[in-house]
């Protein structure tokens, strides 16, 4: 289905070894300095069952970067769309702040960036800004860089770029959490992915996400 | 799909033909490389361009999700060795090693208001094997530029090797470094002390007015009353006035300048007053500044709050080398239970620890969890034993009572009675089994060769244990076969019958005195579960293991809980096992080698009694023959570190009435401590404390009450290193070094220390302070500054052993290039390089380069390990009986402590039973939030927004019953007064226990307004309030990615009881092994 040439980037979290830690969620943010209010990774809990007998179960969601993104389907302006290397990209340029796409997701993985900043109590806050997508975007602030865009997770993608994991995967202290090429059959995700523990979230909405997940 | 693919090979097509990128152009990852990079502003002009044409294509196409790239460039932030310092973390304390990435802070200084650079991210430092379980880390050999550059693989392997992992905390360093609040000069304060009102004051007014008084407060200077004696000669006077040769004028004429009081003179120098509590760096400011050149015994590190009586039970039980703590090597184990202690997110670390269990687990290692709570650790259990707290000891016992009833125990094992036998059998540890108590004699003593008149024959030494072996009186070590187990019998002991029983007879005896039923019960734990998890522990051989921290310890009954616990190891014989109780932790020697750091030339030796009482024995002081039975408090024969006591000890004014200086430094007592903020009434009380220091990066809980507060460097800024990790088979040192500095004004606490001890003329301070190379070689080298001391101690590092090579040209111009960019003017290349020998400076930058040393560390090449046993190991006694512990007295009773544990129920120090009130009916414990390290870790937003508060955990049925819904505001209403929280209502916790983490609820680090220089300060922002999240998050939930403000949640110590049996107050202790006892409480949760 891919062209040789093109990774298929993709993800696969491994729930059995996930630890619910949270330091996913804080690796994100300070790879990716999202302002308060967005995080592209969260940790969802739940609980199954009734004491004693019972689990607090837990579940890291960053963006399923799905081959069919519904959030790609509703934007008005074609600012999101889905690159050939399988990341979602969202183009901050055209992104004209409507949030449909907000609405659209069923993962819950987007944000508005609303110009929010920790400058009121971080030293030099909005100094260091990531080049999402690629793309050097200069010194965050209000009116500048992606405020008033709506944003999600990137895969890291100008990590990937260098030939390292996204900084959610490279921290997993759970070992839990791979990254790589899935359209290559040999990489370990795409075995891991292969695995029969493996499943996708809401798989039935037909989203094909690239986010593959251990149970 | 065919159809797909032929678009999407279009549009790439189209993508390709306007930035003009052919196939060449692509990296191995399929994105073109560099050379096809366009600026930001061009590719928006390019996309612009291509509207027309594009939109026309992008609506024929049938896959209108894929589009030709627009928005998306090549620029990656790319870095490298020049931009990386690999270092420590200091946020728990497990000390991990990191890889610390710089960027260049902007121009200008109001840009970046004095930062040299600005910390871009944290990660794991490749080298260490801290960061990299289950991998093998990159060779120690590596050059850096290559250690930290990714190797192309990730797309195959699923991860790079360039960095390692590290926790939330680890990561959240950059905001305590860059926090914009930070303290950067030194405050004084204004009015009475708590009066949250400050003037900045210089660092040379602050240092001289801590050393010779501060006429604004009327506080003394340490000058003023400092004052040392030499031990031998004080007691050469003290045997003379004795003896009636000296009077007590005389005596008190003589020293009455240089004693607290010549009535005591057992109380030590008035050196004595000087009292330092800190939260690291103890070997340099606690050992070496605060014990051999202020003199003084008043160094205390937080083990009182944290593992001190966990600490004394393992000890004791292992008392060949005073072994303190109880892990697994969890690489090799096939059954681990994990007793009281969260290793997934927290314990010493979740980096280290996490992965490997997860590993294990995957590999079908069964996991058992002991908790009153379902932590991440027992979600992951195969099985979730959610005991009563403070019954863990009976736990313990329901299990050990199975094995021993059923010989589930390895008996060849208990049966060795010392090296030599367990040698015979491959044990390279032994136990006391079959050892001999006398039972009757004062003290119930172990039958030594002292004890039986018999030192000296055949070379015996006074501490040779004797066995029955076949019915005849042997000496154990003497023996290469097995001794008999179970002895009850009679033996001469200095002509007199004396009856001995075998240790293992005696814990019969003692494990008989209730049932298994009885047990379980009072654990609340069904016997079914017990009986499975005791069969699942010994069915597996050496490879079972029980791990174990704060659970069963921090309850006044925890010296004998961890006892208790550690006996489940010993009946398997599983320590030094691979996949059983590891004990190893090979350093790389840090304090002597090159040089001496540890002795101090012209030392004053600190001596005399502790203001905590411990470390040693009433009956053997001056107040015993004062005051006898009962003393007004407790006094510990065995632990150390306790802080906690001097609050309280103050307050009762017993011994010590007051202090004439505290210095507290990374450590807050009212964070920390039974009490909270109850520790005020002396905190501020000038008379108790005359002069209080302390040295913070923001003004903290405790801060607040001192006279100066000392800005003080993150460590990010500065060195460090710490000892402490016997739960790793490999052999490292990590070695932490300035990154970045962020703010000009802060100084290292050691720096500060150097000064004051300069300006007060004390040894150990400049030229010749530290003795060179190997024992009286008469050579010395100075200590002026920090640097001196760490980089002395990176040669050390480099020599021990076989030396580090030399850094190469390349590697020394990195290592300069590196720093001096990110330290700016704060790098003084010719003073780093003065603090050691030329020749030895190549070796410390090879050292200083990878953050550490580390020894190999190859999973796959079984590094670490020798055959079946652990390379590092304890080699020594396991000990179910202490005679140590059985010949010291609780000196409020008088009576002897047991040398064997029991499962007895919390009680105060006055063995008066401690009860749940029908008023107060629910158990509280509490555990250490995941989301935070230390009190200063409270400074991330980015860590606040993973947890916002401390929820109280209540299950549903105790919920229901007082009519609380989950996320309601609640009314915490404990022994001393009440605290506001919100409840959490969750399945995850044990009817009848409620609890909370103990991270939050600061009112200090601007959770508060703070006024410095008459300005009104504004507490740091409230995320989820501004907002308008006014509720906060929900509990077990975190979708609003808002952090709340410093102060949410509270401050749980402040709900511990004060013990009503003492003088002074304070918290309830364990008795033997002096821990505060922080998970003994006794609460009602009302709706508020």
């Amino acid at each position: 289905m891919e062209d040789s040439a093109s990774p298929h980037w993709g993800m696969v979290i491994d729930l059995a070894k996930c630890v619910g830690c949270d330091s996913c969620t804080v690796a994100c943010k300070a790879e990716n300095r999202t302002p308060p209010g967005v995080s592209y990774n969260v940790v969802l809990e739940q609980e199954a069952g009734t004491y004693p007998n019972m689990r607090i179960e837990v579940l890291p969601r960053p963006c399923m970067q799905c081959e069919n993104p519904p959030c790609v389907a509703v934007c008005p302006v074609q600012a999101t769309y889905r690159g050939e290397d399988g990341i979602v990209v969202i183009d901050a340029d055209r992104c004209i702040g409507c949030k449909y796409c907000i609405a659209a997701c069923p993962y819950g993985a987007r944000s508005a960036d609303e110009g929010e900043s920790y400058a009121g109590e971080m030293q030099a806050a909005d100094q260091v800004v990531v080049p999402e997508y690629g793309v050097d975007r200069g010194v965050r602030g209000k009116y500048r860089a992606t405020y008033g865009t709506v944003r999600k997770c990137t895969f890291c993608a100008h990590r990937i770029v260098e030939g390292e994991a996204p900084a959610c995967c490279e921290t997993c202290v759970g070992d839990a959490r791979y990254f790589g090429d899935l359209a290559d059959p040999a990489s370990k995700v795409a075995r891991m992915a292969a695995s029969p523990r493996a499943f996708r979230l809401k798989e039935e909405l037909g989203t094909q996400p690239s986010v593959y997940y251990l149970r | 799909m065919s159809e797909h693919t032929e678009t999407t090979s279009a549009s790439r097509e189209a993508a390709a033909s306007p930035h003009g990128a052919d196939a060449s152009a692509r990296t191995a990852f399929g994105t073109p490389s560099r050379r096809a990079v366009v600026g930001a502003s061009a590719a928006v002009a390019l996309s612009a361009l291509a509207g027309g044409a594009g939109l026309g294509a992008y609506m024929a196409a049938n896959d209108p999700l894929t589009d030709a790239p627009h928005g998306r460039g090549q620029a990656s932030g790319a870095y490298g060795a020049d931009d990386v310092v690999l270092s420590m973390c200091n946020n728990c304390n497990t000390y991990c090693t990191i890889k610390v990435r710089v960027t260049d802070a902007a121009e200008g200084t109001d840009a970046a208001e004095g930062a040299t650079a600005l910390v871009r991210k944290i990660s794991g430092n490749p080298y260490s094997p801290l960061n990299s379980q289950p991998y093998a880390p990159v060779p120690y050999g590596t050059a850096p530029a290559d250690a930290l550059a990714p190797d192309g693989s990730m797309a195959v392997k699923g991860r790079a090797a360039n960095g390692g992992m590290i926790c939330l905390k680890g990561q959240a360093g950059i905001q305590l470094v860059h926090d914009a609040l930070r303290v950067t000069q030194p405050l004084r304060r204004v009015g009475e002390r708590g009066s949250d009102e400050w003037e900045t004051v210089s660092w040379d007014e602050a240092v001289d007015e801590i050393v010779n008084g501060s006429p604004s407060l009327g506080t003394p200077g340490v000058a003023a009353w400092w004052a040392y004696a030499p031990k031998k000669d004080v007691e050469a006077d003290v045997a003379l006035v004795e003896a009636g040769e000296m009077t007590k004028e005389a005596f008190a004429q003589k020293w009455g300048d240089k004693l607290i009081d010549v009535e005591h003179p057992d109380l030590g120098p008035k050196s004595n007053l000087f009292c330092s509590c800190g939260g690291d760096r103890m070997f340099l400011i606690g050992d070496r500044f605060t014990q051999k050149c202020f003199g003084s015994v008043n160094n205390f590190n937080h083990g009182g709050v944290c593992g001190m009586t966990g600490v004394m039970g393992n000890a004791r039980t292992h008392p060949t080398t005073g072994h303190k703590r109880m892990y697994a090597d969890i690489d090799h184990c096939e059954c681990l239970i994990i007793w009281g202690t969260e290793p997934m997110t927290a314990n010493k670390g979740p980096t280290w620890l996490a992965p490997r269990l997860s590993v294990a687990r995957e590999r079908g290692m069964k996991l058992i969890v002991v908790d009153p709570r379902q932590g991440r650790s027992a979600s992951k259990a195969d099985v979730w034993l959610p005991v009563v707290p403070g019954h863990d000891a009976d736990l313990a016992f329901a299990m050990a009572s199975w094995i021993v009833q059923n010989k589930r125990y390895d008996e060849a094992y208990l049966r060795a009675p010392g090296k030599k036998a367990a040698a015979a059998l491959g044990e390279p540890t032994w136990s006391d089994a079959t050892h001999l108590v006398a039972v009757d004699l004062p003290n119930r003593p172990v039958v030594t060769a002292k004890l039986l008149g018999r030192t000296g024959e055949g070379g015996l030494a006074d501490d040779a244990r004797f066995v029955f072996a076949g019915g005849e009186l042997v000496a154990a070590d003497e023996l290469d076969g097995p001794a008999d187990l179970e002895v009850d019998d009679v033996v001469d002991v200095k002509g007199k019958p004396t009856r001995v029983v075998s240790v293992f007879a005696l814990l019969k005896e003692r494990l008989d005195e209730r049932t298994i039923e009885e047990y379980a019960a009072a654990a609340g734990i069904d016997v079914a579960d017990v009986v499975d998890v005791a069969r699942e522990f010994t069915s597996h051989g050496k490879r079972a293991c029980v791990m174990s921290y704060r659970g069963p310890a921090m309850h006044a009954n925890g010296f004998d809980a961890v006892r208790a616990v550690s006996y489940l190891n010993f009946l398997i014989g599983n320590h030094d096992w691979k996949g059983g109780h590891i004990a190893a932790a090979a350093k790389f020697a840090p304090y002597t080698g090159r040089y001496d750091l540890q002795s101090v030339p012209n030392a004053h030796e600190g001596w005399g009694i502790p203001i905590t009482r411990q470390k040693t024995e009433y009956e053997k002081t001056s107040y015993f023959k004062q005051d006898g039975y009962p003393a007004p408090r407790p006094w510990y024969p065995l632990p150390g570190n306790l802080s906690h006591e001097i609050v309280p000890t103050l307050r009762a004014g017993y011994v010590y009435d007051h202090l004439g200086a505290l210095f507290i430094h990374r450590h807050s007592l009212v964070d920390s401590t039974p009490g909270g903020d109850r520790l005020a009434d002396v905190l501020c009380d000038t008379d108790k404390i005359n002069l209080l220091v302390s040295f913070d990066v923001e003004v903290g809980d405790t801060s607040r009450y001192a006279d100066f507060v000392l800005p003080d460097r993150t460590y990010l800024e500065r060195f460090s290193q710490e000892p402490i990790y016997p739960n790793q088979q490999y052999q490292l040192i990590q070695f932490g070094q300035p990154a970045v500095r962020a703010y000009e004004g802060p100084r290292s606490v050691e720096d500060v220390y150097l000064e004051i001890m300069e300006r007060l003329g004390l040894p150990g301070v400049g030229e010749g302070a530290v003795p060179k190379g190997k024992k009286d070689s008469g050579q010395t080298a100075s200590l002026s500054s920090e640097e001196d001391y760490w980089l002395k101690m990176a040669a050390n590092i480099a020599y021990a052993g076989e030396p580090v090579p030399d850094a190469d040209a390349e590697e020394l111009a990195l290592f300069e290039r590196v720093r001096a960019r990110a330290l700016g003017d704060a790098f003084d290349l010719d003073a780093w390089k003065a603090a050691v020998d030329e020749d030895e400076w190549p070796k410390v930058v090879y050292v200083l380069n990878r953050g550490g040393r580390f020894g190999s560390a190859d999973p796959a090449k079984d590094d670490g390990y020798e055959g079946d046993l652990i390379k590092t190991r304890y080699a020594g006694l396991c000990a179910f009986y202490d005679p140590k512990t059985a010949s010291t007295k609780n000196a409020l009773t008088g009576k002897n402590f047991d040398g064997m544990a029991a499962a007895a129920p919390v009680a105060y120090a006055d063995g008066s039973a401690f009860e749940a009130p029908a008023e107060r009916p629910l158990a509280f414990v509490n555990w250490k939030a995941r989301t935070n390290g230390t009190h200063r870790t409270i400074a991330s937003p980015w860590l606040r927004e993973t947890g916002t508060e401390n929820f109280v955990w209540m299950c549903p049925a105790d919920a229901a019953a007082r009519g609380l819904a989950n996320g309601d505001a609640v009314e915490v209403a404990g022994p001393m007064g009440s605290e506001s929280g919100h409840v959490r209502v969750t399945e995850g916790i044990r009817p009848g226990v409620v609890g909370c983490n103990f991270s939050f609820g600061q009112t200090g680090y601007r959770a508060r307004p703070l006024v410095v220089d008459g300005e009104v300060l504004a507490p740091a922002p409230d995320y989820l309030e501004e907002s308008g999240v006014l509720d906060g998050d929900v509990p077990g939930e975190q979708k609003s990615g808002y952090a709340g403000g410093r102060g949410r949640g509270f401050i749980m110590n402040e709900l511990l009881p004060d013990d009503p049996t003492v003088q002074g107050g304070g918290g309830v202790c364990d008795p033997v092994g002096g821990g505060s006892a922080q998970l003994d409480l006794f609460v009602e949760v009302r709706k508020a």
